[in-house]
């Protein structure tokens, strides 16, 4: 799990970019050109992919960015405990844990017993993005 | 009582018999040799000077006197503002400032990537290469020290700078501090503020700095300012002075009046009211453009000074 590289110029809407030490979805980028200030500068808004926060932040526009690797697997549900459930991943049979906090806030009804998810992994962390419903 | 006498032109006649004949010319012309005998008497007394000038003047070829008369050991602190540094920096590197004019077409050079500034033309790729360098000088500069003051800071800028008619590398070898309260006003604010986002620990100190200003000369039992233009190096400069009672000598050079109460535009005398300087201080506003009234004054000073053998030159 890490990061590839890639250049502030190139981040759009959609675009994944490592900011603070956390993976952010872009959610908007402004670019001004060369002028008093310099060389052109990149202003990206961002929203972390598991904390949820948003982000705003100026780079060259020749930066060199960070960009996270995000693997997308699946898993299904063993347990919930509270505010912990218990996945096993489907394709490694690994099993984990995780707290309902890193299940998206939408879809955290819709977890239960059995039921297959999507989930993401980046930089080590990871975050369930989506209930498939029951298997 | 002074009376008017008729400026005539003798063949060779040198700028200090020029400012001479200024003193019964009148107007501006009079008050620019009061300006110039107040130089004078502000080393001649033992005044420690504070010089201060705005970002044009740094723009414009002033910067190359400004470096002399700290070299010669004239001026003992430099405030300014940040396009001055951002310039004399520029310059040390090689960059050219170009001469065109006032009427200009704005809106093609603005497309051209050349900023005006009056009649002068500075281009974006200057300021692209000044990135460049302030970037790298920042690293350099974090790796020794995470948080140092601005006049720190300026200091370590002088000291890797190599060109005689930049004021930052005469004050830093001559241990003449340069303060620039207003450090992020202009294009190094972008710098330092990226400097800031890569290393959150980096901290450029403005408070800190002022307490070593208005310390700085507070135990000296003469203070000289030279303001040329306005706005905040000129306000700083009799800032600096106010714990101890204000300025014992003041020359202002602006373009500013005094109408509008704005800081440029306050002569000598209205800063008595505010205790900045003294009642009984030798002071004197000239109005007009330093470019042309600022090489008079320190023509004037440097060389009666050099004949009294007041100044290393």
């Amino acid at each position: 799990m890490g990061v590839t590289h890639g250049s502030a110029g190139d981040l759009k809407k959609g675009s994944y970019v490592v900011i603070d030490g956390e993976p952010c979805v872009v959610l908007s980028v402004a670019k001004s050109k060369p002028g008093k200030h310099g060389a052109a500068k990149v202003r990206v808004e961002a929203r972390g992919l598991f904390d949820g926060t948003r982000r705003s932040k100026i780079f060259p526009a020749d930066a060199d960015v960070e960009i996270p690797i995000i693997s997308k697997r699946s898993a299904q549900v063993l347990a919930v405990m509270g505010d912990t459930i218990q996945l096993m991943d489907l394709e490694t049979y690994e099993t984990f844990e995780l707290p309902m906090s890193a299940v998206d806030e939408e879809e955290r009804s819709k977890v239960e017993s059995g039921a297959e998810v999507e989930y993401w992994e980046a930089l080590g962390k990871k975050k369930v993005m989506k209930v498939k419903g029951p298997s | 009582m002074e009376y008017v006498r008729d400026l005539v032109w003798r063949p060779g006649m040198t700028v200090k018999e020029l400012v001479e004949g200024f003193a019964a010319t009148g107007f501006q012309s009079t008050e620019l040799y009061k300006a110039a005998q107040i130089v004078v008497r502000m080393k001649r007394e033992g005044a420690k000077v504070i010089l201060t000038f705005t970002s044009n003047m740094g723009t414009s070829g002033l910067r190359g006197l400004f470096a002399q008369l700290i070299g010669v050991g004239l001026v003992d602190v430099v405030i300014t503002t940040v396009g001055a540094i951002e310039e004399d920096v520029m310059k040390a590197l090689g960059e050219r400032f170009y001469i065109h004019r006032f009427q200009a077409d704005d809106v093609e050079l603005h497309e051209r990537g050349m900023n005006r500034v009056g009649n002068l033309l500075i281009s974006n790729d200057s300021y692209a290469r000044f990135e460049a360098f302030a970037t790298r000088l920042l690293e350099e500069i974090y790796r020794e020290k995470k948080r140092l003051t601005v006049s720190e800071l300026l200091r370590e800028i002088g000291l890797r700078l190599e060109d005689e008619n930049s004021f930052l590398y005469q004050a830093a070898r001559r241990d003449v501090p340069v303060f620039c309260p207003a450090i992020t006003d202009g294009s190094f604010g972008f710098h330092l503020f990226m400097a800031r986002e890569r290393h959150p620990d980096f901290d450029v100190d403005v408070v800190g700095d002022f307490g070593r200003m208005i310390l700085y000369l507070s135990q000296e039992d003469r203070k000289g300012v030279i303001a040329l233009g306005g706005g905040v190096s000129k306000h700083h400069a009799i800032l600096m002075t106010l714990l101890s009672g204000g300025a014992d000598y003041a020359v202002y050079i602006t373009t500013s009046t005094q109408f509008s109460g704005s800081m440029s535009g306050a002569t000598t005398s209205e800063a008595k009211s505010w205790g900045k300087i003294k009642d009984d201080s030798d002071s004197v506003t000239v109005i007009g453009d330093a470019t042309i009234l600022f090489p008079l004054v320190a023509a004037y000073a440097l060389e009666v000074l050099r004949e009294e053998g007041l100044i290393e030159a």
